[in-house]
């Protein structure tokens, strides 16, 4: 065999071994964490969070070891996709990817972004898939679909007196299905090959679980375990949409008590539960209905991970949400707990900010003015609680407005994790326009005018119908950063920066045919983000490095809010918005 | 060195993967060493300054980590594990239907310890003979030399198995 054949098929053989990605996945995430951590200010914070994603990694490091459903914590939860004006007929997890079907569109993967794979839709998916083959059903037929072709074929047909829904696999041949008839609903074993079908028990939504051999479905309201075997079945909640793990160890459902439904997790043996949502209440009347519908919590690959679709209630016609809740024997550290509170109130999660909380107020999160970005600067571990003190960044848009609030968020262990017993405002600093166009920057009560609309160069001002639009101020009190909104048809906006100590000022940008909404900066001070619509309507984003005089635009972009020196932008699209996570200095993107 | 962490990690960690796994050929001992690895490298990362090569560096990292394993578990020993890689079928029982894949996989194992090794940073690490030499302490011309005579070697032995 010649040397270069030799080679050739060493590299072969090197290809062969497959890379697990999961495990590449879930310990770069530690990673992220920590590098993240160690540009914070003060150089304790690094250590407290290191200290806590070590056990995360150490966790990460073994095989996913079985803990009670109870012993499992929520770390995070955080919904990423927002189907606008479509509705989500069905979902499944598989190997890293969603699979989404929006009614009438078609059926659309999510990965890096959200793309259409198949112009059929579908009612159900399968839970999980054989190789590449994973069902799906519509209209009553069971289709066979192959996720690396994207192709489907159909496999089993509906009859004018029953239809097929929520498809199982059992092994390569054989599926199980919920067969849907004007009486009832059963749950079948159908041989896809021949056809034959063989009625297993009555019921829907069937999970199967191969090393114990059984069926985990709904019946009338009841989450059921079924023994193939024996035919023994037992209780495990009141509850709809079950689902299990992979590994067979949980189930997850939807229960509702007193009108509020939220999402459950149970052990395979019924040892423990534990909630995993909490749904608010409805505002502005004494509703006794959650704020939140959900609906089909399944799970993903690592046994850790929980995708469920939520809708507001509020909102005729809401918008259909899918949130992902990530779940964890270690709980979050308190400046964990504190980020992951800050980040639900600015996506609006009320549900997991909520969950954060000792004793929730009715309302969380508000419209305007905003919360845009936090710094996290001190903590102090008490006997009984500790402290943690943070800035919140908050604007009002497309108004000159900006306010550095100073909060002490006092934390306590509950049920073994932290929650937010108390948030104190100790000060707050604005950054606003009065009525007589001055830039003021008001500090315990007491204004200082910085500057007036009369003070700014003609050079930089294309017209008089001006007024001041969004501002900041920098972390190190030296420069404002303000726009100028054009009052003329087409509107423009300029964007500039206001040295406090030279008083000299700067021209940023200008952004022709735009409406400001707001300017925010990140961590580190670098990057600043402007967000404002043009005239047509489309939503632009500018990201400014202000050490490198550098740009770089968005369409069809918003800015959500600085994590540290990552942007949260929501990218929108016809069908849907998603949240990513932009790093400017790499200018690279991840899933949120 | 402007690098980051994750940049490193980003570049990195396949042919660290691959690497581990060539050793241990054990799935769950794979994920628990690179594991290992990629914490030591971060814990480390402020030495990588000043330090001529990141992927050399980083083997440097993961060579240690598999040598320490093994030290600490003398039971398991590689060959015996490596041995799962390869086909439990013996070498010198040819049989009909062998492809040269499979025969080579056989030769490796005919390899001394110190064969292996560059075998498997040349190929499965997807190193260069620069990169090596750092990572032996040996010369990159010498490197070059011994593999090319290794190369030659596995195709006398894939031969041999093909009954050639």
């Amino acid at each position: 065999m010649e040397n270069e054949k030799i080679e050739k098929t060493l590299y072969e053989l090197r290809n062969e071994i497959e890379v697990d990605t999961d495990l590449k996945k879930q310990l770069r995430k530690t990673f992220v964490k920590k590098s993240r951590a160690r540009k914070w200010k003060n150089a304790w914070i690094p250590l407290l969070v290191a200290a806590s994603l070590f056990l995360a990694f150490l966790l990460s490091n073994e095989q996913m070891p079985h803990v009670k459903a109870s012993s499992l914590k929520i770390t995070n939860a955080i919904s990423f996709l927002d189907i606008g004006s479509g509705e989500i007929t069905a979902y499944t997890y598989q190997d890293g990817r969603l699979y989404i079907s929006l009614e009438g569109k078609g059926i659309f993967v999510y990965e890096n972004e959200l793309k259409q794979i198949l112009d059929d839709t579908a009612d159900s998916f399968s839970r999980s898939s054989k190789g590449e083959k994973l069902l799906f059903t519509y209209n009553g037929d069971v289709f066979l679909f192959d996720m690396k072709t994207t192709k489907s074929e159909k496999v089993l047909d509906g009859t004018p007196d029953s239809n097929y829904i929520y498809p199982e696999w059992k092994d390569q041949n054989h599926i199980y299905v919920t067969k849907v008839t004007e009486k009832e609903k059963q749950i079948v074993e159908v041989n896809v090959q021949t056809k034959e079908e063989t009625f297993i028990v009555s019921g829907e939504m069937a999970s199967f679980v191969e090393k114990e051999q059984k069926l985990i479905f709904e019946r009338h309201g009841d989450i059921i375990i079924y023994n193939i075997k024996s035919g023994k079945e037992t209780v495990v909640d009141r509850g709809k949409n079950p689902s299990v793990t992979n590994d067979g160890n949980y189930i997850s459902y939807v229960k509702e008590r007193s009108g509020f439904e939220d999402v459950w997790i149970s052990d395979m043996d019924l040892e423990t539960k534990n909630k995993v949502t909490t749904n608010p209440s409805l505002r502005n009347e004494l509703s006794d209905e959650g704020m939140y519908h959900y609906q089909f919590p399944i799970w993903g690959n690592d046994e850790r991970t929980l995708y469920v679709m939520k809708k507001r209630n509020d909102v005729d016609n809401g918008t259909a949400n899918i949130m992902k809740i990530e779940l964890s024997e270690q709980s979050s550290t308190e400046i964990e707990t504190v980020q992951s509170y800050l980040q639900a109130l600015m996506v609006r999660d009320d549900d997991f900010a909520k969950s954060l909380l000792k004793d929730p107020p009715e309302f969380l999160t508000y419209s305007n003015p905003k919360q845009i970005g936090f710094q996290i600067f001190e903590t102090t571990k008490n006997e009984q609680s500790t402290s943690v003190k943070a800035e919140v960044y908050w604007t009002d848009t497309a108004l000159p407005y900006y306010k550095v609030s100073t909060y002490d968020f006092t934390l306590m262990k509950e049920n073994e994790r932290y929650v937010i017993e108390t948030v104190k405002e100790l000060s707050a600093i604005e950054l606003l326009s009065n009525e007589r166009n001055e830039i003021e920057w008001v500090k315990d009560g007491k204004g200082e005018v910085l500057f007036s609309l009369q003070d700014i160069p003609q050079s930089f001002i294309q017209t008089d119908n001006i007024r001041f639009s969004s501002l900041l101020r920098t972390h190190d009190e030296k420069n404002v950063i303000f726009s100028l909104q054009g009052m003329d048809e087409p509107s423009d906006v300029t964007l500039l920066s206001f040295n406090c100590e030279t008083k000299a000022f700067n021209l940023l940008a200008k952004l022709e045919g735009g409406i400001m909404e707001k300017v925010a900066l990140d961590a580190t001070g670098r990057y600043v983000t402007t967000d404002y619509s043009t005239d047509a309507f489309d939503s632009k984003l500018v990201i400014f490095d202000l050490e490198k005089g550098k740009r770089t635009d968005f369409t069809n972009v918003h800015s959500v809010f600085w994590k540290g020196d990552k942007l949260i932008l929501e990218e929108v699209a016809e069908t849907h918005s998603m949240y990513y996570q932009f790093d400017p200095q790499t200018g690279s993107k991840i899933n949120y | 060195m402007d690098v980051k962490f994750v940049d490193l990690y980003d570049a990195y960690f396949d042919d660290i993967y691959r690497y581990v796994y060539v050793k241990t050929s054990n799935k769950w001992e794979t994920e628990d060493l690179v594991s290992e690895v990629f914490r030591k490298a971060f814990e480390n990362f402020s030495l990588l300054e000043g330090h001529q090569n990141d992927k050399a560096w980083l083997f440097t990292i993961a060579r240690n980590t598999v040598i320490d394993y093994y030290r600490k578990n003398k039971s398991v020993l590689v060959g015996d594990n490596f041995e799962q890689y390869l086909s439990p079928l013996p070498f010198e029982d040819p049989f009909d239907g062998k492809t040269e894949k499979e025969c080579l996989q056989r030769s490796l194992k005919h390899l001394s310890d110190g064969d292996l090794e560059i075998t498997e940073l040349r190929y499965f690490a997807d190193l260069k003979f620069k990169e090596m030499a750092i990572i032996l302490k040996k010369e990159e011309g010498s490197l070059r030399v011994k593999s090319n005579r290794i190369t030659k070697k596995l195709g006398v032995l894939v031969k041999k198995c093909l009954g050639g």
